[in-house]
């Protein structure tokens, strides 16, 4: 297999960037920018691929996000302009073989007219020998009316060709063309869907979908957009792209919001907002929009379901902070019975999750497992929602891992919810799942490997989406490994540098006494050694 | 119907069915991902009717070989001309009658300015490794004239020291049958490299060519008798593999300007060609052209399905991706029809299909690469190609052999059946919309 599948971790950040790719491109180019790249990446060693790329400023752009893609599967790549130094065939066929012998990857950009009939024949007559000799994947940039000559005069050689991928750019929406390649309007106003299980690609296509539309229709009304913006941003989000979805969210959507004079709106977007702060470890600021900018605006309305929501967001952050009492009133007295009262199962369902949690952590672990395999898994099943599914089978295996079922729950991480997190691209549960799978492993004594997950695995990930508490929480258990290894000076740093600042900052007072505690244990132990007797 | 595919496993992932595609490779005999297609193609009679030409009746293995004949195997590129071949290799050779080498000559040589002169080098060079290979040791008496040949005409006219040093150990008796190899190996390499001496040689093997072969005649005559004493066949026939995808004018060349010198081997031969070829009209009757490789039919001349095609292809499909793959049997069934009954269309479709798939080939998928393949023929369609092909499609046997119908059956824009008693377009060529604007052809 190809370097960018040599160890699923590695596979799953290249579809990433994969995704992350396609997305700047034009929502036209997405699909066939996955297509290339799909071949490139896990198709034979050898290929002959054509690219129908005519506008240059666009290859260009092709090409920049090709080459971050092959660089990050660990593919590198040359160029080979058909300049005018390159005088015939049998001078581009001996540049191909010494550039394939070098990398793996072979762009030939076309110039126009470059290739005519004759050319083909005399490289049509190579084939066998080029790819003998010249063992790289070769793509082709050229035009449409070079390929065509292709096909006509070289049949052969047509008939040899791994594949034909088209890069265009938009047309102009009055053309047929245009109409067939991009959704209709209707179809950008899908109701809000409570439960998303549509696959990273089918999420990251859809964003390409809705930028190009947006981009075709800049002066639509605002009406239209409003629909539009909010799906986008909430993808965005979910693609582990928080940058981009809090500029969306902060820069246009806001506005927009505000300038239709709609406050239910205002109200959601700055929930929205509140969301990536709150990731970002910046609570004191989510928690007082919650509560300053979004409730009254609810409880003004009349709309409870808000409310409720935005009342279970703000226990979320006290239970962040070691505030578990209140977390826990909270849900039961005013989230609960709304959701209950409106009969919003799948509402009530993620509420009583967050129950579960508040009582695993008072170590009431037994009833938190019956309310998840009684009450959550049967009603996530029942709702076809995959992804709460993945996290109440992950919470499942947590408790199986403190009963000291770790066979179990390491079956359960890897099998389970591993691969749906991956499926749906949800990056930041699918990091939260590894870094599960490595406290497993270390539990185990497999402390190389554990520590290997957190470090190239479990870190990149946060410190790339910006989630600092989680990054905080994965610094620490390098720390525990670390000193379990004896490395007590690095894990007393970590300890004091990376992970008590931030648990000050997001006053998560549970979590800092943890660290503290494990500080204090080192420092006790480090005074005994170093006390008169020993 | 197939072939016993034992304990193989298909692919079960998507990425290591795209990693493992390769349409050029033909399988080898005994490859489990070989699919019987004889009776698929509608020409069930095609294997029986070439070994028939060769003097063997498959069906009651009566045997009487022609002195000599030289066959052209026709078939559309990409239809498993060279896979299908391997098996008919197979069974000529475990009839024991023939004593079958392969040559492949693309492998071998350089087809760029190919000629029936090298040809005849790698098939002495093939005939005698494989002699080599089974443990034959040939006397001084079957090697003699051929190492007289050498001796005599080329010796006095090569420039390269290596192949000079060669030459002399041949002429003067040493090196027996590996000694030969080795010349020929280094005729072969030189063409193949194109070194400067190969116009020379050229030459001076047309030059002499008669007593060339003689020679090569002279030699076939002793091995075809040693191979009878020891009861393992009685005649030597040749398969050239790799003829069919000549440039055009080394084509015309090989088959019809130097069609006398192939003759002047007096040897039962097959030659791969190309399809445009039997139907250009420059074939003048020399060499037998009768013996095309039917498509694999998946419908009737009438519109009914033929079901033993749609089995086949189905079979060959799932030899390539494990059903598990799939949605459902409708796309398996989607892909098969829209290939057109061609292998290298099917996989290509599947191809596409692992492109754009997520996690499994559903009905979308199966769409999508339907699609992105139609748009590929859409690059060298023209407006009156649609209505040839309409017209075509609206009277099977219609078409004709001019450059136009030819050169859609070059490119699979068209496909034939039944040994080219009927054509159709390709199944995806008719979901695109110069087809379906294209003017009716009248009843």
């Amino acid at each position: 297999m190809d370097r960018a599948a040599a160890t699923p971790e590695a596979a799953f950040a290249s579809e990433q960037t994969r995704l992350a790719e396609a997305r700047q491109l034009p929502g036209t180019c997405h699909d066939e920018f996955l297509r290339l790249t799909r071949t490139l990446l896990h198709g034979p060693a050898f290929q002959w691929l054509l690219i129908d790329a005519p506008h240059e400023g666009l290859r260009r752009q092709v090409m920049a996000s090709l080459d971050k893609v092959l660089r990050r599967a660990g593919l590198s790549s040359q160029r080979l302009p058909l300049s005018d130094k390159i005088l015939d065939v049998p001078m581009l066929e001996a540049r191909l073989v010494k550039n394939a012998r070098q990398v793996p990857v072979v762009h030939v950009i076309g110039r126009p007219g470059w290739f005519d009939a004759a050319r083909w024949d005399a490289f049509n007559i190579r084939r066998e020998r080029l790819a003998a000799a010249a063992p790289a994947r070769l793509v082709f940039w050229l035009d449409g009316e070079a390929i065509a000559l292709a096909s006509r005069s070289a049949p052969d050689l047509w008939s040899w060709r791994g594949g034909v991928y088209a890069f265009l750019p938009e047309t102009a929406p009055a053309e047929h063309h245009a109409e067939h390649a991009i959704p209709l309007p209707r179809d950008l106003f899908p109701q809000p869907a409570e439960v998303d299980s549509r696959s990273m690609t089918e999420r990251s296509r859809r964003v390409a979908e809705i930028r190009t539309w947006l981009a075709r229709h800049p002066n639509s009304p605002d009406e239209i957009k409003a629909g539009i913006f909010a799906e986008l941003g909430r993808l965005l989000y979910s693609l582990g792209e928080l940058d981009a979805a809090m500029a969306h969210w902060r820069d246009e959507q806001l506005p927009l919001v505000q300038r239709l004079g709609d406050s239910r709106a205002v109200a959601v977007t700055m929930g929205d907002i509140a969301d990536v702060l709150q990731d970002r470890g910046e609570s004191e600021e989510a928690l007082r929009i919650r509560r300053e900018e979004e409730l009254p605006v609810y409880e003004r309305l009349g709309d409870v379901r808000s409310r409720a929501v935005t009342m279970g967001k703000i226990a979320d952050v006290l239970q962040q902070r070691g505030e578990s009492e209140e977390a826990l009133r909270i849900y039961r007295e005013e989230v609960l019975p709304m959701f209950e009262r409106l009969g919003a199962v799948r509402s009530r369902a993620v509420a009583m999750g967050r129950i579960a949690d508040v009582l695993q952590e008072r170590g009431e672990s037994e009833e938190a497992l019956r309310i998840r395999r009684e009450e959550l898994l049967p009603e996530f099943e029942r709702l076809g929602d995959v992804e709460s599914r993945a996290m109440t089978m992950g919470k499942i295996a947590d408790v199986l891992r403190d009963r000291g079922e770790s066979e179990e729950a390491l079956r359960i991480y890897r099998d389970e919810v591993l691969p749906m997190f991956e499926r749906l691209g949800v990056v930041r549960w699918r990091a939260v799942t590894m870094g599960k799978i490595a406290d497993v492993l270390r539990d185990r004594g497999e402390s190389e490997e554990a520590l290997r997950i957190y470090r190239e695995e479990v870190l990149p990930m946060f410190e790339g989406l910006g989630y600092v508490r989680e990054r905080a929480v994965a610094m620490g258990r390098i720390a525990d490994v670390l000193q379990q290894r004896g490395e007590i000076e690095e894990a007393l740093r970590i300890y004091r540098e990376e992970e008590l600042p931030v648990f000050e900052r997001l006053g998560d007072e549970r979590s800092l006494a943890v660290v503290m505690s494990r500080i204090n244990k080192i420092l006790q132990a480090d005074a005994q050694h170093s006390s008169p007797g020993h | 119907m197939t072939a016993d595919a034992g304990s193989y496993q298909p692919p079960r992932h998507l990425l290591e069915v795209l990693q493992k595609l390769d349409y050029e490779e033909a399988l080898e005999d005994g490859d489990p991902r070989y699919v019987d297609s004889r009776v698929a193609r509608g020409g069930e009679r095609t294997f029986i009717r070439l070994a028939r030409k060769f003097g063997w009746d498959p069906l009651s293995n009566a045997f009487f070989a022609p002195s000599d004949k030289h066959i052209l195997f026709f078939g559309h590129i990409g239809s498993g001309k060279t896979t299908e071949l391997r098996r008919y290799a197979g069974e000529l050779n475990a009839s024991r009658h023939f004593y079958v080498v392969e040559v492949d000559v693309l492998a071998k040589l350089d087809r760029n300015n190919l000629q029936y002169t090298e040809v005849l080098m790698a098939m002495a060079e093939s005939l005698l490794e494989r002699l080599h290979d089974d443990g034959y040791a040939l006397g001084e008496e079957a090697l003699a004239p051929l190492r007289h040949w050498f001796g005599t005409v080329v010796q006095t006219h090569t420039r390269n020291q290596e192949l000079s040093a060669d030459l002399k150990t041949v002429a003067e008796g040493g090196g027996g049958l590996p000694g030969l190899i080795k010349l020929l190996a280094h005729f072969t390499a030189a063409f193949k490299i194109g070194a400067s001496q190969k116009t020379e040689w050229r030459r001076e093997i047309r030059n002499d060519f008669t007593t060339l072969a003689a020679a090569f005649n002279g030699l076939l005559r002793q091995l075809e008798l040693l191979l009878s004493r020891d009861q393992r066949a009685a005649r030597l026939l040749f398969l050239i593999d790799g003829t069919d995808k000549m440039r055009g004018e080394d084509t015309h060349k090989f088959f019809v300007q130097d069609a006398e010198q192939l003759l002047a081997i007096q040897a039962l031969v097959i030659y791969t060609a190309p399809l445009d070829l039997k139907y250009d009209g420059r074939l003048d009757g020399k060499l037998d052209a009768d013996i095309v490789l039917p498509m694999i039919k998946l419908v009737e001349r009438d519109g009914r399905p033929f079901v033993t095609g749609l089995d086949t292809m189905r079979a060959l499909l799932l030899r390539r991706a494990d059903r598990g793959l799939f949605a459902s049997d409708a796309e398996v069934d989607r892909l098969v029809v829209f290939s057109g009954g061609h292998p290298r269309e099917l996989l290509r479709l599947l191809k596409l299909c692992c492109e754009v798939a997520d996690a499994s080939i559903d009905a979308a998928v199966v769409e999508t690469a339907i699609q992105k393949l139609a748009s590929e023929y859409r690059y060298f369609l023209r407006p009156d190609d649609y209505t040839l092909l309409k017209a075509i499609d609206s009277h099977p046997a219609h078409g004709g052999n001019d450059q136009r119908a030819q050169e859609l059956l070059h490119r699979l824009a068209l496909l034939q059946y039944n040994e080219g008693t009927w054509r159709r377009s390709h199944p995806v060529v008719r979901t695109l919309e110069g087809y379906d604007l294209a003017p009716s052809a009248p009843a």
